[in-house]
């Protein structure tokens, strides 16, 4: 017994010495793994980068499979995947990380980059919330605050108002004082549909740099969307020229502005000359329209026809009528028919026109 | 022996069984270092011989130039090494009483490294099995274990390698019962499970915790999905009857060269190879990161269909042309190439919700070992192991058993048993090896009647009217050229043809048996022979011996004569379970 003692001691020994060589044979290959996996990683960035995808996968996959627990190295060849148009492979790729790390916000994130080529709004928004409320350092509140602005922006493409309107005020509520942040979430505030805050943001934004463009841009179309001409042109008219979109406001907001028959302190003949405008513009238009070969001639359209007859005939001789009754008239009657005509017409409003529709919301006769 | 007691005994018995116990698991532990090693060395090979970014030129020269090497190595010094190791262990197991010379699991270490590291198209597992299974054998015999002991721990040594090699410690143990011992119900599943588990532990505590494939998690869609299974099934029956038809006939090819080409036949397989890695670098070495790109659904289908055809041949080539490497791992390429392929058609053309095709590819993995290597049980487990996952059990069972039925019906030969034949080594079938009766070494008789080639057929005759035996073997003990009966001597001296030599007469085809075939088995031959059976040993094809009727007479009246009707089995079975002691006696007394 004793001798078999000894030989099993022996063998112990030799399996103890042989576990640390091949553990330190294993560490050596380790090594040489991880720097063959950083030099396949370097070719395919370089790859990558000259936009060679399919050098870049091969890439990525070689360094990938020679150090499999680096994350990043499956990143991006997730990333080159999905580049590459292989999004089925690149989600397999990006789900197998999120397993081991569900609250990863890089790989929620490229996921919800991923869903989004995808056109699945509802799991991208997932992922894009996943990735926000994952494990965030301190010093990545920047990095937060983008991935927060690229799902609102997601989410404004995909016409969620209101999904985006919560992000935004989650948003706001941690927004530094930079001119330009502040004016972006002005920006998507309007695109959400809410211009009073819009108009708060792009505010603050020209207090911080009064030069900025974009928020004297948003301010502008904020307080116009409001109904705020005055003010919106005062911001509109500092905007550069090179914007259309600004210019185009402004020439509305001063029409509307220069052509309303109900704005108050208004002499009886300027009243007088905006409502003849303004209603002439909407009857030429009714008759334009019903002109047309391709119109319908709708009951509605035909009525609209006779009552502008009626109100010619009425503007005529109203020379004794209270100038503010006979605008209040016109103005309600100049709102339909230039909605009417929208509606059945293809000939394209003027500004004028646009301007005339402004004008009947701005007095509430939408609800009329 | 008169003194030792029952409680004697029984204590050292299971002073024996602990002793045996701690063995398997430093067996275990000593083999699964051994498959991380060779596995690490591989990669270093390959690091080394082909570098990063290799020439054209490297490419093309590394395989030859190495398998010359090789060649030379395989021929001179390292005999017996060659091709994947489980044959050679399952040999060793069946037929040498599990003894391995210590020179076959370092041949098959360096050899591997080298073929598989240069780029041939071949798998470590195989050669894994072969080498913890070496060791095991020569740990047994250098601690002087009995020869039953030795033998017990071959599968044992080959558990504990396939668990490190392939991560798999369930499908490893299976492996060993099924495809080793052949025999699923074996004692010895309590060893190889404790060497699987030791092998495993070792090996993650070295290599990590990592897959070795990342498999998303998959599962049966629509219930009939089962029907692109099914189709997977069939597809991977044919698949796996191409590469067992051509890797036995290419086999056979190069087995039929001259002795002399031996040294050079594994550069053949290296210039094929080298070639190939130009154009399809995918199909050198093991290639297990091309399964997790089909198992990941990042190969496109004609990728897939070239994949499971270009890997096919190169490894019938780097494995004929007598390469030391296996077929384990090609085999779950090709299924991975295969399964992605059938699964991208069934997501083209199903009318019903389909899985991805990587799900395919992992299925098609089980459903071309079920039919290559034949290890259905074995095949499923491992599945279930790399995906540690339920649900895809249904339609992995579903192929595997078509593929399984198709490949048995058209190769009814398993291919590891059929490479021991092209070998002229024979495995007991399992009828033969749960026999518990007489044999028919126990019946023979060992002076067999010889007749020289060269005999003239005159001479022949006269000497079989001397001894009147029912008929003769032509040839000599170690080279049987067939059979020749009185009757066939007589009308060929009617027919004038007594100047002739002997081996032109004799029948090529006969009945034969194995030493250890049963006794009922010998009865049915002998019945539809010519009246004399020869007994061929297994392993070397060698003539031990005749029965004839007579024989089988003399031995009941002797048997009946010494009042014994049962062979005295309990009485070896004792034997088998000597101490070391023991054991040190009887192996100094064979030296003796």
């Amino acid at each position: 017994m004793h001798r078999e003692l000894v030989l099993l001691i022996v063998l112990i020994g030799v399996t103890v010495a042989a576990f640390v060589a091949t553990r330190a044979v294993a560490l050596s290959n380790k090594a040489l793994h991880h720097r063959q996996a950083a030099a396949w990683f370097d070719e395919a960035q370089r790859a990558s980068r000259s936009g060679n995808a399919e050098t870049a996968i091969a890439g990525f996959r070689r360094a990938v499979s020679r150090a499999p627990e680096n994350r990043q190295y499956r990143l991006e060849l997730a990333e080159e995947l999905a580049v590459g148009g292989l999004y089925d492979e690149a989600k397999r790729v990006l789900l197998a990380l999120r397993e081991a790390e569900p609250e990863d916000p890089d790989t929620n994130v490229q996921l919800a980059r991923l869903e989004a080529l995808g056109a699945d709004a509802d799991a991208t928004r997932r992922y894009y919330q996943n990735a926000l409320a994952g494990l965030w350092r301190p010093e990545q509140a920047a990095e937060r605050r983008r991935l927060r602005i690229e799902l609102i922006e997601f989410l404004l493409a995909h016409d969620e108002r209101a999904r985006a309107l919560s992000e935004l005020l989650l948003l706001a509520a941690n927004l530094p004082q930079e001119a330009a942040l502040q004016a972006q979430v002005g920006q998507m505030f309007l695109a959400a549909g809410d211009p009073r805050l819009a108009l708060d943001h792009s505010v603050l934004a020209i207090r911080l740099d009064p030069e900025n463009a974009d928020a004297l841009a948003g301010a502008g179309e904020a307080a116009f969307e409001l109904g705020d001409y005055n003010r919106a042109l005062r911001y509109l008219k500092t905007v550069p020229r090179e914007n259309t979109h600004a210019a185009e406001l402004r020439e509305l907001a001063q029409l509307i502005l220069s052509g309303d028959p109900l704005v108050p302190r208004l002499g009886a003949n300027e009243r007088r000359r905006r409502l003849s405008a303004a209603f002439q513009r909407a009857a030429d238009r009714l008759d334009l329209c019903l002109s047309e070969p391709s119109a319908h001639a709708s009951a509605s359209l035909l009525r609209l026809q006779r009552e502008a007859e009626d109100f010619t005939s009425v503007l005529e001789g109203s020379r004794r009528r209270e100038p503010r009754d006979l605008a209040d008239e016109g103005v309600d009657l100049v709102y339909r028919i230039e909605r009417a005509v929208e509606q059945s017409c293809e000939t394209p409003p003027a500004p004028f026109d646009r301007a005339l529709l402004l004008i009947g919301r701005r007095h509430g006769f939408e609800q009329s | 022996m008169s003194d030792i007691s029952l409680s004697d005994t029984r204590r050292l018995r299971l002073r024996e069984n602990q002793l045996f116990l701690a063995l398997s698991i430093i067996i275990g532990i000593l083999a699964g270092l051994a498959a991380v090693l060779f596995t690490l060395a591989i990669d270093r090979a390959d690091d080394a011989l082909f570098g990063l970014a290799p020439s054209w030129l490297r490419i093309l020269l590394v395989p030859v130039v190495v398998s010359i090497g090789t060649g030379i190595l395989l021929a001179t010094v390292f005999p017996g090494v060659r091709g994947s190791g489980v044959p050679q262990t399952k040999a060793a197991f069946h037929l040498q009483g599990g003894v391995i010379p210590g020179r076959v699991p370092l041949g098959k270490f360096v050899t591997g490294v080298l073929c598989i590291g240069s780029g041939h198209s071949m798998g470590r597992e195989g050669p894994s099995v072969q080498i913890g299974a070496g060791i095991a054998s020569v740990i047994g015999q250098w601690l002087r274990l009995s020869p039953a002991r030795v033998k017990e721990l071959v599968p044992v040594g080959a558990a504990g390698a396939l668990a490190a090699a392939f991560n798999t410690p369930i499908a490893a143990v299976l492996f060993a019962l099924e495809e080793i011992i052949g025999d699923l119900n074996a004692t010895l599943i309590g060893s190889t499970v404790v060497a699987s588990v030791a092998s495993v532990v070792v090996q993650r505590s070295i290599l990590g915790n990592e897959p070795l494939f990342h498999v998303p998690a998959y599962q049966l869609v629509h219930p009939a999905e089962l029907i692109g299974y099914a189709a997977l099934g069939v597809v991977g029956g044919a698949v796996s009857l191409i590469f067992c038809k051509s890797l036995l006939a290419l086999r056979q090819a190069f087995l039929d060269m001259p002795r002399s080409t031996v040294i050079w036949q594994p550069a053949i397989g290296g210039v094929a190879i080298g070639a190939g890695l130009l154009f399809v670098p995918e199909m050198k070495g093991v290639g297990y990161e091309y399964v997790d790109q089909a198992l990941n659904g990042g190969l496109v289908f004609r990728t897939l269909v070239l994949l499971c055809f270009v890997k096919l041949a190169a490894t019938i080539i780097s494995y004929c042309s007598g390469n030391a490497g296996g077929i384990f791992a090609p085999s779950l390429y090709i299924g991975a190439m295969a399964g992605g392929a059938i699964g991208t058609l069934v997501n083209l053309v199903a009318p019903f919700p389909t899985g991805e095709p990587g799900a395919y590819a992992l299925v098609g993995m089980g459903t071309l070992f079920a039919g290559i290597i034949r290890a259905p049980m074995t095949s499923v487990f491992m599945i279930f192991e790399i995906t540690q996952d339920y649900q895809i059990l249904v339609p992995l069972m579903v192929a595997n058993l078509l593929s399984f039925v198709i490949s048995r019906r058209y190769q009814p030969i398993p291919v590891y048993d059929a490479l021991l034949r092209q070998d002229r080594i024979h495995l007991p079938g399992a009828g033969t090896r749960a026999s518990l009766g007489w044999t028919a070494r126990d019946v023979m008789n060992v002076e067999a009647p010889f007749l020289a080639a060269d005999t003239l057929v005159h001479e022949a005759r006269g000497a079989a009217q001397v001894n009147r035996r029912a008929a003769y073997l032509v040839g000599t003990p170690e080279r049987l050229l067939g059979l020749v009966t009185p009757e066939r001597l007589e009308e060929a001296l009617e027919a004038g043809r007594g100047g002739e030599a002997v081996a032109t007469l004799a029948e090529e085809t006969f009945a034969h048996v194995h030493p250890d075939h049963a006794i009922d088995i010998v009865l049915e031959r002998l019945a539809d022979s010519t009246g004399l059976l020869p007994v061929v040993s297994r392993a070397a094809g060698r003539v031990d011996g005749v029965i004839t009727f007579d024989d089988i007479a003399r031995f009941t009246r002797r048997r009946q004569a010494s009042g014994a009707s049962e062979r005295p089995e309990n009485e070896a079975r004792t034997g088998q379970r000597t101490s070391f002691g023991d054991a040190r006696d009887q192996t100094a007394q064979a030296n003796r």
